[in-house]
């Protein structure tokens, strides 16, 4: 089975403070670390497992990015990627979920597959557009939020578990290709070796422009969106907010009369 | 100069980095050091799937062939995360995977080097003796007398790091006993599981989860074919593991002070006195610029140490060098550290008494200041004043 896995290299925010830069339209990364989207760290083991599961198959890894981009899909390679593809021009920046699901699409209508998984969610943007608009670009059947894959007919069809609210599973049967946007939780993401890192360094990341995908620059990027992000703001504090001031036992006194108050506990 | 990782060393920092904060949390570095004297096995084994065991080994005995500076960058990761699980996890790469590599023969290689690549063995070096680690080669007194095919050990070592769960022991003992000291010794591989060996744990202050051991060998035979190297040529061979170890444990003394400096960072921010964190306070700022020149200081001479060692050059002055300034670097993070906790870092509720506790261990382990400046003045051509 021939499988593409679509990775985006994100800001790692969890644990640091975050401040939007002068342009209003960013945050200032300066100062952040970055990594692979955790959906996407998921995505990469699944397309793996499926590969040793099956004892065949290939792993094409694809970034849309600057060359920053290269450390997420040279780790995806060393997890046990076997191709890689980086798409880079200056007319991709500024794209929605749906430019971006233009670009990568022109690029895995050049290839044989059977699935393609991204992450079911950015953690930077949080958009989770990419999945369905890559389905339906592509033409094929897709799912998100997919948290358990069974091959049942290598490159015909599989079966997908989809959660739902509350942990609940919703199971399908789809036919193959299609797109699969996987949700974090569903496998247990490997590290990598040090030897899968060596011989990861040894291998040829292609680069491909939007001209080399047949792609008018009008098509992608800011242009080719149908949302154009405006502007950041940090939360205003709202009438309905009350900040509890005070001594920690002060506050949590206040906090459960309030709460009793409201009949919430 | 290049002070830039290649994109091959920050894969392996971003994996190394990754696996710790998940896998050596700290509540999991916790329970290690009040409740193991060795990290539990199924670590091992995960650190051996990422390949940690066989960096230095090269690629035809199972390893992936790469040099100190790729170790140290991995080493970095966990020294910061668990200084214990650094050290324990890094003796059998320094005193099993380097020295057999460097003098084994293709029959030793070929027996060990996977085996250790694979995580499969665990080697501590049986060095110093109770005499004495200082004057190391004075304080001497392990016999092993050649009896047919085999030698026979007689002697005890002292302060042996990991012995208690050992595979193989690399010792170091006499075999010409009317030769000068530097020319008397021979490097052995033993069994750590021969007759006549008995273990003993030792109590101590801090670095719990990796056990400090007294050997007792009592008429040990010790198979011909487990001499490492040239007989007599022990001292000159261990200097060759002695310089490694020396980077080695400096940068066990970079990942203490950056593991408190990074404590007494996040309370600095969090803890509110006079109306402010105290991390508004400029006597708190000070401290903690402090702390962070030392470990910018020792990082940058770590790292030199280990390209020179990589390009073939001599690096034992630096090394010496480096074992001071990180050391120096843990003290002033640990000390300062326990300033900026106030109370709270005398309490058990912090980590800040860990980091108190372990970086005094590597304060004359290998070897203390003082001997080091021994050998650096006298690497400047000063006459030896020991």
């Amino acid at each position: 089975m021939k499988m593409v896995v679509c990775v985006k290299r994100v800001p790692d925010t969890a644990e640091s403070e975050v401040h939007i830069d002068a342009s209003g339209k960013d945050i200032d990364k300066s100062r952040l670390s970055f990594g692979i989207n955790e959906c996407d760290n998921y995505a990469v083991e699944e397309a793996i497992q499926i590969k040793e599961r099956l004892g065949e198959g290939t792993v094409t890894v694809i970034s849309l990015g600057d060359k920053d981009s290269d450390e997420v899909i040279r780790m995806a390679l060393a997890k046990g990627g076997d191709e890689a593809i980086r798409l880079e021009d200056e007319a991709f920046k500024g794209g929605d979920g749906l430019a971006v699901a233009k670009a990568l699409a022109a690029a895995i209508k050049g290839l044989e597959y059977d699935i393609v998984f991204t992450g079911a969610l950015a953690d930077d943007d949080g958009y989770g557009v990419v999945p369905a608009a890559l389905g339906e670009l592509l033409g094929v059947p897709h799912a998100t939020y997919v948290k358990k894959v069974e091959i049942l007919e290598p490159g015909k069809r599989a079966k997908v578990g989809r959660e739902l609210e509350g942990g609940l599973l919703e199971f399908l049967e789809i036919d193959l290709p299609c797109v699969l946007g996987i949700q974090t939780g569903i496998n247990e993401p490997r590290y990598a070796s040090f030897k899968g890192i060596k011989q990861a360094a040894k291998k040829e990341i292609a680069i491909k422009s939007a001209a080399d995908l047949g792609l008018d620059a009008s098509e992608v990027g800011e242009a080719g969106s149908w949302a154009v992000l405006e502007q950041f703001t940090p939360p205003v504090v709202g009438e309905m907010a009350e900040i509890l001031e005070g001594e920690p036992d002060e506050t949590a006194a206040k906090l459960a009369a309030i709460l009793k108050e409201k009949g919430l506990v | 100069m290049d002070f830039m990782l290649t994109d091959e060393q920050k894969l392996l920092r971003d994996t190394f980095r990754e696996f710790c904060q998940k896998e050596l949390t700290r509540e999991y570095v916790r329970w290690l050091d009040e409740n193991c004297d060795f990290p539990p096995e199924d670590l091992v084994e995960k650190l051996a799937a990422l390949g940690f065991f066989g960096i230095s080994i090269p690629e035809e005995y199972g390893g992936a062939g790469a040099g100190m500076f790729d170790f140290c960058v991995a080493a970095e990761e966990l020294a910061t995360s668990s200084v214990a699980v650094a050290i324990s996890m890094g003796l059998t790469p320094a005193f099993g995977g380097r020295p057999i590599a460097e003098l084994g023969t293709e029959e030793q290689k070929r027996e060990h080097l996977p085996r250790i690549a694979e995580g499969k063995e665990k080697w501590c070096m049986a060095l110093t003796e109770p005499a004495g680690g200082t004057d190391i080669l004075g304080a001497i007194a392990t016999t092993a007398e050649r009896d047919g095919d085999e030698y026979v050990v007689n002697g005890s070592k002292m302060f042996i790091s990991g012995a208690h769960v050992a595979d193989y022991i690399l010792l170091i003992a006499i075999t010409d006993k009317g030769a000068k000291r530097s020319r008397g010794l021979s490097v052995f591989i033993v069994d750590a599981r021969s007759p006549g060996i008995t273990v003993n744990l030792i109590e101590k202050v801090g670095i719990h989860a990796c056990g400090t051991t007294e050997i007792h060998f009592d008429e040990v035979r010790v198979p011909a074919g487990n001499l490492l190297g040239t007989e007599n040529m022990g001292w000159y061979h261990i200097l060759g593991t002695l310089n490694p170890e020396r980077i080695g444990t400096s940068m066990l003394s970079l990942g203490i002070a950056k593991a408190a400096f990074n404590d007494a960072l996040q309370y600095a921010k969090e803890r509110v006195a006079f109306g402010k964190p105290i991390g508004q306070f400029q006597v708190i700022q000070h401290y903690l610029a402090d702390i962070a020149i030392e470990i910018e200081n020792a990082r940058n001479l770590i790292y030199k140490c280990a390209w020179l060692c990589d390009a073939g050059e001599r690096y034992d002055v630096e090394a010496t060098m480096a074992k001071i300034v990180a050391c120096r670097a843990s003290e002033k993070a640990a000390l300062y550290g326990m300033e900026i906790f106030g109370g709270y870092g005398f309490t058990m509720e912090y980590d800040m008494q860990r980091h108190f506790r372990d970086y005094k261990q590597m304060m004359f382990s290998p070897i203390s200041d003082e001997m080091s400046k021994n050998y650096i003045a006298q690497s400047y051509g000063l006459p030896k004043s020991y």
